[in-house]
């Protein structure tokens, strides 16, 4: 039980206020690529949890290797990028090779998903945060979850900001970027500050 | 000699485009983190302007070599392979110029291994254009990103400690701690973007003139 409430907590922190998407700006560039294709955010987020919890999981087994090492700022990122590319590339052969029907609908989004799982994974990986297996799967669906509700919330802007009535210049990704902007400064007074 | 000219013309058109015309930053909202959230003074800009361009640079070129030799489904992870290895010398580079850089930027200079901006240009462009097309792409695109996080943490470091590069510019510092903040970043991009929008406006307003036939 305690475990459970535990995986739970960890989840609630990933998606409230200790959301690095929406606090940290980490991994915008992404999440507003997501939101353009609204019918593909479920499955995109699937796979970020699925490959979330891979390199929390490598990271976890994998750090004492480094351990020893001098230069463990430089080489804990390459490992994790490194262990996100291996788990890409397993994940699309086995779809292509057993499943190629549902890779042919879904494989456009698997790369990036690999790559945004390198993004939101690497702060609590730099950290040496260490985090057991029912933490790490919290972890992994807290983040899931917080990409599908930032992606959601980027799926209307498009049209919020084309509206005729803003100037020129400001219409389109400088609307969007205001917009953010505004968004981010909700989640600071949460967080009360720099998250990393 | 014509072709040579035409070369230069269109490699210097693939580089202004990556550095103001078609910035990927403010017009494809591309590699945003390390600006809004990296750069909130200009050492740090000016590090991460340093790392970006010298993972870049390799980075497209290998992926020009060898990138189209490689099935498209695999090349994703390559390209995230590459950059993670690449990521070490340009890492050691930057530590080289800048001692104690890398160090105490942390994750701003780790999260440059997957730069959406670095990714993309290596996955997508990379393998489909010429060296020289590439490298001109690289290198506009790295002073494209250097001067938007340059001017960008100019105005956040000026405006909330009245200093550059850390040196007192002989006034105070008038805002709030929030400048440093990842909201103002994006708000300070936003006003960025909409001006590359405006001149770019302008832009195609005199061309279209230009294309009108004189009866």
């Amino acid at each position: 039980m305690n475990t459970f409430v535990q995986m739970l907590l960890t989840a609630l922190l990933a998606v409230s206020t200790e959301n690095i998407l929406f606090a940290g700006g980490i991994g915008f560039s992404r999440v507003l690529r997501a939101g353009r294709r609204p019918k593909m955010l479920g499955m995109y987020s699937a796979f970020v949890t699925v490959f979330t919890l891979i390199s929390m999981a490598a990271a976890y087994f994998l750090s004492p290797l480094l351990a020893g090492s001098q230069m463990l700022i430089v080489l804990r990122p390459a490992l994790l990028a490194f262990c996100s590319a291996a788990a890409y590339l397993i994940a699309a052969f086995v779809l292509k090779t057993f499943s190629a029907q549902f890779y042919r609908k879904y494989g456009q989004i698997l790369a990036p998903a690999a790559m945004n799982t390198v993004v939101l994974s690497m702060p609590y990986v730099l950290k040496s945060l260490k985090l057991a297996l029912p933490d790490a799967l919290g972890f992994a669906l807290g983040t899931g979850a917080a990409f599908f509700l930032a992606a959601l919330v980027f799926s209307h802007t498009p049209e919020i900001c084309r509206n005729p009535d803003m100037p020129k210049a400001f219409s389109g990704l400088p609307a969007v970027l205001i917009y953010v902007g505004i968004l981010s400064m909700a989640f600071a007074g949460f967080t009360g500050g720099k998250l990393f | 000699m014509t072709n040579k000219k035409t070369l230069l013309r269109e490699t210097g058109t693939i580089f202004f485009n990556g550095a103001f015309f078609k910035n990927p930053v403010l017009i494809g909202a591309l590699g945003l983190y390390p600006i809004v959230a990296g750069g909130y003074n200009l050492r740090n800009a000016v590090e991460l302007s340093l790392l970006f361009l010298f993972l870049t640079l390799p980075l497209t070129l290998l992926l020009c070599l060898v990138g189209e030799m490689v099935p498209l489904w695999i090349r994703p992870g390559l390209v995230l392979t590459a950059s993670a290895v690449l990521y070490l010398p340009a890492a050691w580079l930057t530590e080289k110029l800048l001692p104690g850089s890398v160090t105490a930027l942390g994750m701003f200079a780790a999260l440059m291994i997957c730069n959406s901006m670095i990714l993309s240009r290596a996955n997508d462009y990379a393998p489909t254009h010429i060296g020289w097309a590439v490298a001109a792409d690289a290198l506009g695109c790295s002073i494209g990103f250097a001067a938007v996080i340059c001017l960008s943490a100019a105005i956040r470091e000026f405006w909330l400690k009245g200093s550059l590069w850390h040196t007192n510019m002989g006034v105070y510092g008038t805002a709030d701690a929030g400048v440093s903040l990842p909201f103002f970043g994006f708000l300070l991009l936003g006003f960025f973007a909409a001006f590359v929008q405006w001149v770019n406006e302008k832009r195609s307003k005199k061309a279209g003139r230009r294309r009108v036939p004189r009866i």
